[in-house]
């Protein structure tokens, strides 16, 4: 899994978690070579302040965990990037959080799109719809 | 009530014979936030068993909105004084207000003392009083966020996953809406809500039975009476569902009080107006079926479709 070189934007925005760092260092590589502007940002304590700062034209190539992931990548569309002007990669293996719908618990899915709730055991389907607040996706009953 | 009296209290949603998802808010005359109809005993006696039962499913709120939700209920216990004097009488003492709820015999307290989270909030204990599901919105950083709520009578969604969401966001699973520029441009209009200027709109789905709790949560029991119906049983199992809903801008908190009543009607009673009948039909027949997968009529359209003709042909 790699990052796609995007041409022509204004200004490229390297943005990652502690696992994500690796995976930035080739399409750094590739902007410097090519003698173009942009900027690292690791962690993600102003995070949302530093997304809403950049100005348009800007390109983000972001790498992290994936709990990381599902919610920067939140924060950059609410900062007004579109699906067009931003690339992800996940490291490890993809492990979303799910709310049960039945019962409120929240667990890990691993990779799974159904599961059983262990804690009710309703059967559930992992949607895309996504909680800030509680950090997981919404599990609908499976039909 | 008679048949004819429902339906001329019956808020209608279609004003065309399809439907697309629209801004349709229209400025609230006169402008209050709640409205008491006949049911109100039948509807507060099923909203206080689900509160009591279901305290976690059916009312969330986060710390910071304690102020806004004083606020939200200070403008209820006006409309009480303004609109319904006959149903309600408020004395004010200083700080402290009693409401005298001649509806159900009791005396309500507020703004004794300091405020504290759960049962004494104020949004929980308005809302008791009311058939309104009450959601507060606070604005802040350019968003809007679903902070508090009671919420008893959903139609297929869960207040305790979406506390604390952005507008956007609760909006994702709508289709066609989630994303669109309609729904940027909707969030914006509640934005700019001004106080002396609230607005209401309609929305609405089909559901079977005259149920009024149907939560996300409880969906796998009753969304499976969707499988149930024929085009024998569909005028009186399937019921046309409205919410109206309000928006109020509370100055002081610069929240939104975002009210919800719910109103039924069965298919069988919309028949008592033909006008309405045909017009139902057409929205029902042409409603794309993303749209009609979400509104819940996908598992029944053809019965309810069926039942319509038969009916529409008499």
């Amino acid at each position: 899994m790699n990052f796609e070189f995007a041409a022509n934007k204004r200004l490229y925005l390297l943005f990652g978690d502690e696992a994500g760092r690796k995976m930035l260092q080739e399409i750094e590589k590739t902007l410097a070579e090519k003698e173009l502007p942009f900027e690292r940002h690791y962690g993600r304590s102003d995070a949302a302040q530093w997304l809403s700062q950049q100005k348009m034209g800007s390109y983000l190539y972001g790498a992290g965990r994936s709990d990381w992931v599902d919610q920067m990548k939140r924060l950059a569309e609410n900062a007004g990037f579109s699906e067009e002007e931003m690339q992800w990669l996940t490291v490890g293996a993809e492990n979303k959080q799910v709310f049960c719908s039945g019962c409120h618990a929240v667990q890990r899915a691993g990779s799974r799109r159904r599961l059983a709730c262990a804690n009710c055991g309703l059967p559930l389907s992992v949607s895309e719809h996504y909680s800030t607040f509680h950090r997981a996706y919404l599990g609908y009953p499976d039909e | 009530m008679t048949v004819t009296a429902v339906l001329e209290s019956f808020p209608f949603p279609f004003e065309e014979d399809t439907f697309r998802y629209s801004n349709n808010s229209v400025p609230l005359e006169p402008p209050v936030c709640i409205e008491i109809t006949p049911e109100y005993r039948k509807e507060i006696a099923l909203k206080r068993r689900l509160l009591d039962t279901h305290f976690d499913r059916c009312y969330r709120s986060l710390p910071h909105t304690l102020d806004a939700q004083r606020e939200a209920a200070d403008l209820i216990i006006e409309q009480f004084s303004a609109f319904y004097p006959e149903h309600f009488a408020v004395v004010h003492d200083g700080q402290r207000t009693e409401v005298f709820n001649k509806l159900t015999g009791e005396k309500e307290i507020f703004g004794c003392g300091k405020l504290r989270q759960g049962e004494e909030e104020p949004l929980y204990k308005i809302g008791r009083h009311v058939q309104e599901d009450l959601i507060l919105m606070m604005q802040r950083d350019g968003e809007l966020y679903l902070d508090a709520g009671q919420l008893c009578f959903p139609a297929n969604w869960s207040l305790a996953f979406d506390i604390g969401m952005a507008f956007g966001a609760i909006h994702d699973p709508v289709p066609r809406l989630s994303k669109s520029r309609l729904l940027e441009k909707i969030r914006k209009f509640i934005m700019r809500i001004e106080p002396e200027q609230p607005w209401t709109r309609k929305n609405w789905s089909l559901t079977v039975d005259r149920q009024l709790d149907t939560p996300l949560e409880t969906v796998s029991s009753w969304g499976r009476k969707r499988q149930e119906i024929t085009p024998e049983n569909a005028g009186d199992r399937i019921h046309l569902r409205v919410e109206v809903q309000k928006l109020f801008r509370l100055p002081a908190s610069h929240s939104i009080l975002f009210s919800i009543h719910t109103h039924l009607l069965s298919v069988r009673e919309l028949a008592g107006n033909q006008e309405w009948l045909r017009r139902f039909r057409s929205v029902v027949e042409e409603l794309p079926d993303d749209v009609a997968a979400y509104k819940g009529l996908a598992p029944f359209r053809k019965a309810l479709l069926e039942h319509l003709r038969l009916e529409l042909r008499r």
